[in-house]
């Protein structure tokens, strides 16, 4: 992640915070990153063939279809005015993290060769919510390449007890080289 | 013929006329004679000895001294040179009896000079191959070693690889609740400590 997303983030965040709107500045913002990450509408968005006023308006059509709050709207005509869209999806992950952070939780990716039971997803969400000390937002997916066991990754952290993995550390072990 | 002599010759020439007339006159007279010495003959042989031995020594006896003198000198000279060549002679048979006198040493210290060089070449090629041979060899054994090496790393990995891909089968063909029970719960007593 760009320092200049970051500077970005930052900025939205103490605005948002202030008017007492972190959480739908959130979900505004990640609509309209949503929208950024769109194939053709971001190529628009980045291109450099752009005007200043094309650039202008285009943002402005983006914030009345979307219908964001005049906070959101006058960010997204900053980003526009300065040639930073194509920053929407950092400053969004970033934004993300900062509410996290600022509202005391963590999100955690939970991958496993097979669908796990709800006891399971208990024990794994207890479990980090302990080591990190914070609220753990999951997301569970199901992998089969991981052929068994579980792959947690957290705040850029990956656990991983999965038996692909053992089983490539067993292999290295055994051939002395660094994969198979 | 030289001018002295040329004289010598003319006045020969002049005088054997006069000499001869004298001759006929006093034969002449000595018919006339009856008896006794003929004084006549006398004087007139008196007189052609003297005409002959003045004419002998003023014409003929200097050129005959001056050859005399220069053969001499010719022969002295041919001596002087015979004696220079004889000496310079002398001195080569000298000069080359005691080269020959010194050619068996020569030979023998050249001989034993070129056995000594010869086997000091000897020594090092025999050394320079020597090492050449024990390089190759310590490169062969280095080569073989590595190929062996290779080799069995590449069985070791071919049967990892193997057992990994049976390992993997396994785990997609035969992976139960229970497995994933049992992964979860060792995964999180990990995490835990």
């Amino acid at each position: 992640m760009s320092a200049l997303a970051r500077r970005y983030a930052k900025a939205l965040f103490a605005l948002a915070k202030e008017a007492r709107v972190l959480e739908s500045t959130a979900a505004e913002l990640d609509r309209v990153a949503t929208l950024a990450e769109e194939p053709t509408v971001g190529s628009v968005l980045r291109s450099p063939l752009l005007s200043p006023q094309q650039r202008h308006a285009l943002a402005e059509t983006v914030a009345r279809e979307l219908q964001v709050s005049d906070l959101q709207k006058r960010f997204v005509f900053l980003l526009a005015d300065h040639q930073r869209l194509g920053e929407l999806s950092a400053i969004r992950d970033e934004f993300q993290h900062l509410l996290d952070d600022d509202l005391g939780r963590v999100r955690v990716v939970i991958r496993s060769a097979v669908a796990l039971t709800p006891r399971q997803q208990t024990d794994l969400i207890a479990t980090f919510s302990r080591l990190t000390d914070k609220q753990v937002i999951s997301t569970v997916a199901v992998d089969p390449d991981l052929l068994g066991g579980v792959l947690v990754e957290v705040e850029g952290k990956v656990y991983d007890g999965s038996v692909r993995t053992q089983l490539s550390r067993l292999a290295k072990e055994l051939t002395g080289t660094a994969s198979l | 013929m030289s001018r002295r002599g040329l004289t010598a010759w003319v006045g020969g020439v002049l005088a054997h006329p006069l000499l001869c007339a004298a001759g006929a006159w006093a034969a002449e007279e000595a018919e006339h004679s009856d008896s006794g010495t003929p004084f006549g003959t006398l004087f007139f042989s008196t007189v052609n000895l003297a005409l002959f031995l003045w004419i002998l020594g003023r014409y003929v006896m200097p050129p005959v001294r001056a050859w005399v003198a220069n053969r001499r000198a010719q022969v002295v000279s041919a001596l002087h040179a015979a004696a220079t060549a004889k000496a310079e002679a002398e001195r080569l048979r000298e000069e080359w009896a005691r080269r020959v006198a010194e050619i068996e040493p020569t030979i023998a210290r050249l001989r034993a000079q070129a056995l000594e060089d010869t086997e000091r070449e000897r020594t090092r090629i025999l050394d320079a191959a020597r090492k050449t041979a024990e390089t190759i060899r310590r490169d062969a054994e280095r080569a073989a070693a590595y190929e062996i090496r290779r080799t069995q790393e590449q069985l070791r990995r071919g049967l990892v690889l193997q057992a990994l891909q049976l390992a993997e089968e396994r785990a997609r063909q035969q992976w139960s609740a229970a497995d994933q029970e049992r992964f979860v719960g060792a995964f999180l007593k990990q995490v835990a400590k």
